[in-house]
């Protein structure tokens, strides 16, 4: 989960080959250096006699080694406190793995649920150390693998399956024409288009012109789309993000999202960069994740009709590969669930 | 004050269950689980070892062909979405990711293992030293991070790109669509917390053990479980009080300065060790490993039966008895997630 968390963003490619090839290189060494260096000195000065130790128990098969080279107390004393650091941070870690999956996802929990996994960590590997139970444990886990497989199995196929329509999905964008987004304050005079484009709004200017301008305007699509068949509806969430959606079977929901964003300002002086204010933006988001742009300064025209630029895009896409689309990418319906990023 | 608890009630009370049985089953009956167990393990392995050989092959050539294929640039999010971490920092966090109890544990242990009852070599001969280091390498090498690269590839590309909830059962979106949400969704996250929290009660189990060796060691302390019970409660504390103080930074500053030192230490194993013969032994390990890669992902001796197979490359790992790739198989990711996330 950890090397999910942090590749968010990073092409496939570079995923693979980075998990492959950069831990394991690192432990090909390792094992290199203690491996190699253990069996040369087994061979030599101690004549056997690690490997006898080694084959007794395999815990202090370090500490063995150890004595073999310069600064034993030292060594040892450091590997210890390692292996002891290392014990905190699995568990620490472990515990935050197992907690965002048994809350579904959520990765902001309350401390106590924290705090009960990471003790029944410790009371597990306890009861099983004093009971001995430990072997058992090790049997159980690889029986238990076998059902495990075939999940994985199916997570292999199931990835198979979504990159290849994604990919259709990406070449069937390719042969819509692009449109072209309403240009935000298109149609006002030079001199206030330039007053919007250097003024940095504020969240709080962002969330009231979501509420007054862009808010009215999805209400009134999601009308008319309502009154001519299509079912249409407007979600607002917490954080201030709103969405127009129009569900459809077998394809993707249309969906016209508004969400407040913020952006690190750039600086155009010194004075600026000390200052590093943030600009908030009203930034759209599609059903597709495709490119958001900002919004903010829409007149309530313009915001329906730039839902209706995208939401006639939606409509080729859907058409132009009609046939096509519900054999090769079956309802991949694309539902919002997450809080904290907005859909 | 559940309410106040952030969970997926199914999952967490179904997850808490079943490790309670287990535990049980595990403090009363150590011996009887052991048997029934171990018997269970050992059909399993008869009819199925082949299986989960094949199933590990697959996996990596499945991520091989997902990277270098046209899906290789699909990212793990949105189209536009930058990755967050650096390049550099990104592969030092993966690098990291490959370190943990597991690598101290076994970095004398398993190549000495290996040395003196390779799988067909005479032990302790010039071939087992070869064999051994193979061996090794297979364990620890690429096939291992196949297994994670799966569910870390599955979890970030539906967590990220789809938007759904960043867990197992997400991997499955597009074969079971919205039933990920029911009862097989519940079953296979529930499959992974259990997985999960044994394969960390295992490590720290080891971990335990290891540092009751060291004091053993230094300042004489007896190996027993009267010395091991006080010391998983006051380490499990230790990462409890990070858990509640939220110390998570300190908690990462720890991880990072004991990756700095186990580097140290592997530096100094290298300097006072064979230095030249190491780097040498490297380069001949890697071509060995590369040279003998194909043979061993589907070596199972169908031929020549030896119980070699079974106690090793197919036994649980991490945990007890070495060769970690199936217990890999059971707990994927969250084993690596344990040494993982920690920093």
């Amino acid at each position: 989960m950890f090397i999910a968390r942090i590749s968010r963003g990073r092409t496939v490619r570079e995923f693979v080959t980075a998990v492959l090839f950069i831990p394991a290189g690192f432990t090909f060494f390792w094992m290199t250096v203690f491996g190699n260096t253990a069996i040369f000195v087994d061979t030599g000065i101690a004549a056997g006699e690690l490997g006898a130790e080694v084959a007794r128990d395999v815990s202090v098969g370090l500490f063995q080694f150890f004595t073999y080279l310069p600064f034993t107390g030292l060594t040892s004393t450091l590997a210890v406190a390692l292996v002891a650091i290392f014990f905190v941070t699995s568990s620490d870690s472990g515990s935050l793995v197992i907690d965002t999956i048994a809350a579904g996802g959520e990765t902001e929990t309350t401390t106590l649920q924290r705090v009960f996994w990471c003790a029944l960590e410790g009371l597990v590997a306890a009861s099983l150390l004093l009971a001995g139970g430990l072997g058992a444990l090790q049997s159980a886990t690889i029986a238990s693998a076998l059902p495990f497989t075939f999940v994985m199995l199916a997570l292999v196929w199931a990835l198979y399956v979504g990159m290849r329509a994604d990919l259709a999905q990406r070449e069937a964008h390719a042969a819509v024409p692009q449109v072209a987004p309403a240009y935000p304050a298109s149609g006002l005079t030079w001199q206030r288009r330039l007053g919007l484009m250097l003024h940095a709004p504020s969240e709080k200017e962002t969330l009231a012109f979501i509420q007054k301008d862009v808010k009215p305007a999805l209400e009134q699509v999601a009308r008319e789309l309502t009154e001519r068949g299509r079912e249409a509806f407007v979600e607002e969430e917490e954080s201030g993000a709103i969405a127009l959606t129009s569900p459809a079977e077998d394809m993707r929901n249309f969906v016209y999202g508004v969400a407040p964003a913020s952006q690190k300002l750039p600086a155009f002086s010194a004075f600026d960069a000390a200052r590093s204010g943030l600009r908030y933006e009203a930034r759209t988001q599609f059903s597709s994740g495709s490119k958001g742009y900002d919004i903010m300064g829409m007149t309530r025209d313009q915001i329906i009709h730039d839902v209706l630029i995208q939401y006639e895009r939606y409509l080729l896409l859907v058409q132009s590969t009609a046939s096509d689309w519900s054999r090769r990418r079956p309802s991949m319906t694309f539902r919002p669930r997450r809080k904290s990023k907005g859909f | 004050m559940f309410n106040r608890f952030v969970i997926n009630p199914p999952v967490f009370f179904g997850a808490v269950s079943i490790i309670a049985v287990f535990l049980l089953i595990g403090i009363v009956f150590p011996g009887r689980a052991g048997e029934l167990f171990s018997a269970l393990q050992s059909s399993i392995l008869a009819s199925f070892g082949w299986l989960y050989l094949l199933a590990v092959g697959i996996f990596l050539a499945a991520v091989l062909l997902f990277s270098f294929g046209q899906f290789g640039r699909l990212k793990l999010g949105p189209d536009d979405s930058e990755p967050e971490f650096k390049y550099h920092s990104w592969v030092a966090m993966l690098f990291a990711a490959g370190m943990g109890i597991g690598l101290m544990f076994y970095a004398v242990g398993e190549p000495m293992t290996h040395f003196l009852a390779p799988p067909t070599a005479e032990p302790g001969s010039i071939a087992a030293m070869r064999e051994a280091m193979t061996v090794t390498f297979f364990h620890w090498g690429i096939h291992a991070w196949a297994i994670y690269a799966v569910v870390g590839l599955s979890l970030a590309y539906f967590g990220y790109r789809y938007n759904l909830p960043l867990t197992i059962r997400s991997g499955l979106y597009p074969l079971l669509k919205d039933r990920i949400n029911g009862p097989i969704g519940h079953a296979v996250d529930i499959f992974a917390i259990v997985g999960t929290m044994f394969g960390i009660a295992t490590s720290l189990g080891l971990g335990v053990t290891q540092i009751n060796a060291g004091l053993n060691y230094l300042i004489g302390l007896p190996i027993a479980p009267w010395v091991q019970l006080p010391l998983i409660a006051l380490i499990t504390a230790f990462a409890t009080i990070s858990v509640v103080t939220g110390l998570d930074k300190g908690v990462r500053i720890l991880s990072e300065t004991n990756l700095v030192v186990a580097v140290l230490l592997m530096i100094f194993v290298l300097i006072v060790g064979p230095t030249a013969d190491l780097f040498r032994d490297f380069v001949q390990n890697i071509g060995l490993y590369l040279d003998t890669l194909v043979l061993r992902t589907f070596n199972i001796y169908a031929y020549e039966p030896t119980p070699w197979i079974d106690g090793w490359t197919c036994s649980t790992g991490h945990g007890g008895s070495p060769g970690r790739l199936s217990s890999a198989c059971s707990s994927p990711a969250f084993h690596a997630g344990a040494p993982c996330v920690s920093s």
